[in-house]
């Protein structure tokens, strides 16, 4: 136990000295978490270097695909690859290089394309971007609907028929999801064409299909947070106060159960992208999971790194942003000790 | 702190003063009835499962790689449950036969994350100071890459053999373990029930194994349950993708994949595997409730 | 509320024949209850926990928890029948004819909103009046329940509040709709003892100037008798006896309400003496001049922290405590919250590092002795904690419990052991059919008896008791308190007792320590201090004991 653990544990039963010193401000609480982001990029950088470049005995026959033809690749190309990539060299030197690299945005060439890694993956970028973003806002509508009506009503029945979807949401396959949809819409009704990325139509069954895990995790997450807040000894004052339960769920209830949820769209947001490589997959569309799929199945391993890179930076971000909203949604959460409460 | 009054806010106002009604003494409500008909029906199909996975040929008399191909794309019927596919395949016994390769995928997997998660979670909440703060670090990165990428990179470099699988499945659950291990250890060694056994003289390793680890596994096993059920959507994700056994052999995600092609005219290639999977997962996380909130009732 | 000439107004609340019963339950938590509280008078529900007094008073404004039922019985509010009324109209009644103040202030407040805008809800509720009106009776609601500068007040939230301001502000809350009965539930539970006086003060000051009439739901029998006219006594859902507050304190019909009365600690000044079922043996009488068993010289702790607004600071928790205590003896610390009396009990049962300073238990100074070193020490020092519950391990059994010291001392054989441990249950008077038994399947006082049985099984000659009676009911603290004095009789153990509570302490010390603000303000032997207290703290703790009136108000 630090001693500061022992002064939280110890409660009320002690005095307050201020000492004037060491008053730590806006910026230096943001340069610290900022700094903390870096410290898990350059650590995953270092994890999928070691994986992909240290971890198989020859990353050129991987990327060469040798072991899958059972052929003997050209041994000049081989050995050109080796060159280029410096496998040659020592494994610091090699790890020193891509580091200086990826510092300067500079994630080296696709095998498969030759072109930039950088350039790839931004190409990739838009149409998952707007598949993600639709698909979070719809999980975030449908399960914060889901869960406040089950918690605001007062029917047993309505509640327990509500409180089914999330259990059964979070057990889907996503692919499954999409492939029903695919069936029922495109195939028996005819409603919507089932492949390609041409507009809103072709939109719609994927973002279902994104969105429906990441609402049930949000409204498994809600419903539980909800019901335990308004057991809260201070839902009960304002039931006192005869106010309406609608400004009673709507004004007290929903605001305290809110924190939570915002830790889980800090983590789905990684789920997202990784749901994205399935989902790109069944409806056929392109975009970044498509190539995670494609650079994955070709052992393009650059860009197979600067992907999960590129996921990295999104999980970092978002958590900061997440932590900068605690304090505005919680009073009693400053910013100043970093510390999150969960309810 | 000198909270001084007896609370009795909620319903378990014990009318009688002197001592409260034993487990077998309270009236049964018609909830726990439901609550306990739905978790027989989840023991029954985890039991099923189960069955498929350890001895397929008392469930199925078809052979699951060769087909009859006078009989391809036949729909669900008497003889064949499930449909047949595009070789004539009995699609219900290749889901049978696919079951022992999924499961122990899945429970591999799961194992995999349980132990190492635990390992780093009991280090991490009994050390503390720098150590556990290495270690939750490390902890953040593994949650920092979404874990079917960092199971894709993984099965890129290890290849895509059952034990690959579940290494790179596994790995994206031991940062939740760790997580929740430490804060578990951490909260059974600050009650006060371990500072009064440390207090009676009892020494400190026999206070972690006869008070931190009983009281914090509860939790563990309940993660455990839900993990599972997290894996198999997992590994079947992955076996889609075609990361999975190598074709004829039988594989639950890969048998959804196979009747991709055939979605418009053969529904039941693709409808009815998946609903076996999505059955096995709510039974799963049914029981990994059951199990949590019979540790959460203290 | 404006009576004919002729006929007596409505009272202010009228319950009949009320019954209500928790889901699951196999009868019901209140039984029968009938009460009338009339205007402009207040009137005390007192009973313990199970009693089904907060059932009662939630059941008078429709606010019972779910799964809770109301089987029979009315509930009239003036002339408004409270259980038939719409949800809408009993909105009505909520806030604007029954002001609630609650059980505990320190969450009974949204800490997600400013004091500022959930009284000026509170207002709006009930009053067709624009914001700013509503805000402008809101700030004088504040200045009425003492708070200095509104305008600053109600814009800062629960979190920077103390308990007892909060409940100052929940006070505002109940009154903000003007309401002709207060319902006031155990409204100084989890307040600082000083600070649970200055509530019921406040309380009074506003029902006087409004003429409004109270319902004051309390577990403490001494504060029923101070504050109200009337008293109705509670036990098992049932009404067992009420009347003139003054009558049946002084004429107690019911034996459970001479139990009670005889429990109270603030209406038994005496200090216990043990009771003469056990033989004693001869241990030496504790004289003045006996060598003190324990010694606490100049003792410190502070800690490093981090203030909320994210400024570091030093907590000094216990600023140079000295005192000793003799052999057979028992030592009183008392304070309220943030005294450092708690820490000084853990560095004492060195559960906690003292910065500076001696402590000494019989001839060994076990401040600096570390790891291993403290362990030899731990069979004469026991500590009780506050809370049984959380003190004794949820997956044990009673019998693994009392015998964990046995076990960790390694002291006789498995049969032994668990002949001794019967011998303890005996002895702390438990039957032994409780040794098979999981402390969730045991009551409070039953739970705290088997933590005292735990820390005796190794006869340690100094106990070190943490508040050890401060969350059991009146009549279990007072059978608990009469254990520990009749065990030190019979054992010679010494005694450093924690508590808040000087009308305790008066029950079972012979010396006491005031501690606030981590110093020690003033010690001496119990009887002295409480007679010519010296420091006005100790005056204002003293005050803070609820004294009986004659029922008229002060």
């Amino acid at each position: 136990m630090t001693a500061i653990e022992t002064a939280l544990l110890a409660g009320p039963d002690e005095t307050v000295e201020v000492s004037p010193r060491g008053r730590r401000t806006l910026t230096r609480y943001l340069l610290g978490r900022i700094g903390q982001g870096v410290f898990v990029l350059w650590a995953a950088f270092t994890l999928t270097f070691a994986l992909l470049y240290l971890l198989p005995s020859d990353p050129v026959s991987i990327m060469l695909n040798i072991g899958d033809s059972g052929s003997f690749a050209d041994p000049e190309q081989a050995a050109a690859l080796r060159a280029e990539y410096g496998f040659d060299r020592p494994v610091i030197v090699q790890y020193w290089q891509q580091l200086t690299g990826v510092l300067q945005l500079d994630l080296g060439e696709s095998i498969r394309t030759g072109r930039a890694v950088t350039a790839e993956v931004l190409a990739a970028l838009p149409p998952t971007l707007v598949l993600a973003g639709s698909a979070l806002l719809l999980a975030v509508i449908l399960g914060v609907g889901v869960a406040f009506l089950a918690a605001y009503t007062q029917r047993d029945g309505l509640r327990r028929a509500l409180l089914m979807f999330p259990p059964l949401g979070v057990s889907l396959p996503t692919f499954w999801i999409g492939l029903m949809l695919l069936q029922i819409f495109s195939f028996e009704l005819g409603w919507v064409p089932a492949v390609g990325n041409a507009g809103l139509s072709t939109l719609v069954l994927p973002m279902v299909t994104l969105a429906i895990p990441t609402a049930a995790a949000i409204a498994q997450v809600l419903a539980r947070s909800l019901f335990s807040v308004s057991r809260q000894p201070y839902v009960q004052t304002a039931h006192a106060k005869g106010l309406p339960r609608t400004r009673v769920y709507g004004h007290h209830v929903l605001r305290n159960a809110a924190l939570p949820v915002l830790t889980v769209l800090g983590t789905s947001v990684g789920g997202l992208l990784a749901g994205s490589v399935v989902t790109e997959t069944v409806f056929s569309r392109p975009g970044l999971g498509r190539l995670t799929q494609t650079s994955v199945g070709a052992q393009d391993i650059p860009v197979v790194q600067g992907i999960v890179l590129f996921s990295a930076v999104v999980f970092v971000v978002v958590n900061l942003v997440v932590d900068l909203l605690y304090p505005v949604l919680d009073p009693r959460i400053s910013v100043h000790d970093g510390s999150r409460r969960s309810v | 702190m000198t909270s001084t009054v007896p609370r009795e806010r909620t319903g378990t106002v014990s009318p009688a003063p002197a001592t409260p009604p034993s487990r077998a003494q309270r009236r049964v409500r018609p909830a726990t009835v439901r609550r306990q008909v739905g978790l027989a029906l989840a023991i029954l199909v985890v039991l099923v499962a189960v069955g498929w996975a350890l001895r397929p040929a008392w469930f199925t008399g078809y052979d699951p790689i060769i087909g009859v191909p006078l009989d391809k794309l036949q729909a669900p019927s008497w003889n064949h449950w499930f449909g047949t596919d595009h070789l004539g395949r009995d699609i219900f016994s290749r889901m049978v036969h696919g079951t022992a390769t999924s499961l122990r995928t899945s429970l591999l997997a799961v194992a995999f994350g349980l132990v190492v998660g635990c390992l780093l979670g009991v280090v991490a909440g009994y050390a503390g100071g720098w150590a556990s703060d290495a270690i939750m670090r490390v902890v953040d990165v593994l949650l920092a890459i979404p874990s079917l990428l960092l199971s894709l990179v993984i099965v890129t470099v290890l290849g895509y053999g059952t034990l690959d699988v579940a290494i790179a499945v596994g790995l994206g659950a031991v940062a939740t373990f760790a997580r929740l291990v430490r804060a578990e250890v951490v909260r059974v060694r600050r009650s006060a029930y371990v500072e009064a056994s440390v207090g009676v003289g009892t020494r400190w390793p026999v206070v972690l194994i006869r008070h931190v680890v009983p009281n914090s596994s509860g939790p563990v096993l309940a993660l455990a349950a839900l993990e599972i059920g997290a894996a198999i959507l997992a590994v079947s994700a992955l076996s889609f993708l075609g990361y999975g056994s190598p074709l004829p052999a039988p594989e639950w995600g890969s048998l959804v994949a196979e009747g991709r092609n055939y979605l418009a005219s053969a529904w039941w290639l693709t409808t009815l595997p998946g609903l076996v999977v999505v059955a096995l997962v709510l039974a799963v996380n049914r029981i990994g409730r059951a199990v949590g909130r019979e540790w959460g009732d203290r | 509320m404006t009576g004919t000439l002729e006929a007596a107004p409505p009272p202010a609340l009228q319950v009949s024949g009320l019954h209500v019963r928790y889901r699951g339950a196999d009868r019901d938590a209140v039984r029968g209850v009938d009460l009338t509280v009339r205007p402009g008078e207040t009137v005390a529900l007192v009973g313990e926990s199970g009693s089904g007094k907060t059932t009662l008073a939630h059941a008078v404004i429709r606010l019972l928890p779910a799964g809770a039922q109301i089987t029979a019985g009315a509930v009239s509010v003036a002339d408004d029948p409270v259980l038939t009324l719409s949800e809408r109209r009993m909105r009505h009644i909520r806030g604007g004819r029954i002001g609630l103040v609650p059980q505990d202030p320190t969450v009974s407040l949204n800490p997600v909103h400013q004091i500022g805008r959930q009284l000026v809800e509170a207002v709006r509720a009930h009053r067709a009046v624009d914001a700013a009106t509503a805000r402008g009776i809101a700030l004088e609601l504040l200045a009425q329940v003492g708070f200095d500068h509104p305008e600053v007040r109600a814009r800062q939230y629960p979190h920077q509040l103390s308990g007892g301001m909060r409940q100052r502000v929940l006070i505002g809350i109940a009154f903000a709709g003007r309401p002709d009965l207060l319902l006031a539930d155990e409204p100084t539970s989890g307040l600082d003892v000083t600070v649970q006086k200055a509530v019921l003060d406040q309380i009074d000051t506003l029902v006087h100037e409004r003429g409004t009439a109270v319902l004051l739901v309390t577990h403490d029998l001494g504060v029923a008798a101070e504050r109200a006219q009337r008293i109705v006594v509670m036990y098992d859902g049932q009404v067992v006896e009420q009347g003139d507050a003054a009558e049946l304190l002084s004429d107690p019909q019911h034996p459970y309400t001479r139990r009670l009365l005889a429990a109270a600690p603030s209406l038994r000044p005496a200090r216990l003496s043990p009771s003469t079922t056990r033989p004693r043996p001869d241990t030496p009488a504790p004289a003045p001049a006996a060598p003190p068993f324990l010694l606490v010289d100049r003792v410190s702790r502070s800690f490093p922290a981090t203030l909320p607004d994210g400024r570091r600071s030093i907590l000094h928790a216990v600023r140079d405590v000295s005192f000793t205590v003799p052999a057979g003896s028992t030592f009183a610390l008392v304070g309220e919250s943030g005294s450092g009396k708690t820490t000084t009990a853990r560095i004492v049962a060195m559960h906690e590092r003292a910065s500076s300073g001696l402590v000494r238990v019989g001839d060994t100074p076990i401040t600096g002795l570390t790891g291993g070193g403290k362990r030899p020490v731990r069979r004469v020092v026991q500590m009780i904690h506050q809370n049984p519950f959380s003190s004794l391990d949820p997956r044990w059994t009673v019998q693994r419990i009392v015998a964990e010291p046995l076990r960790a001392w390694r002291i006789g054989t498995r049969a032994e052991r668990t002949r001794q441990v019967v011998e303890l249950l005996d002895r702390v008077g438990l039957p032994a059919s409780v040794i098979d038994r999981r402390p969730v399947e045991l009551s409070g006082g039953q739970r705290q008896r088997v933590a005292i049985a735990r820390a005796l099984s190794i006869r340690p000659p100094l106990l070190v008791l943490d508040e050890p009676v401060s969350a059991l009911d009146v009549s279990v603290q007072a059978q608990v308190l009469q254990l520990l004095v009749d065990l030190q009789a019979e054992l010679g153990t010494t005694y450093l007792f924690i508590s808040h509570d000087l009308a305790v302490v008066r029950q079972i010390s012979d010396a006491v320590g005031v501690m606030r603000a981590g110093r020690l303000v003033e010690a001496g032997p119990t009887a002295a201090v409480l007679r010519e207290p010296q420091h006005a703290y100790t005056r204002a703790l003293i005050d803070a004991i609820p004294r009986p009136t004659t029922g008229a108000p002060a």
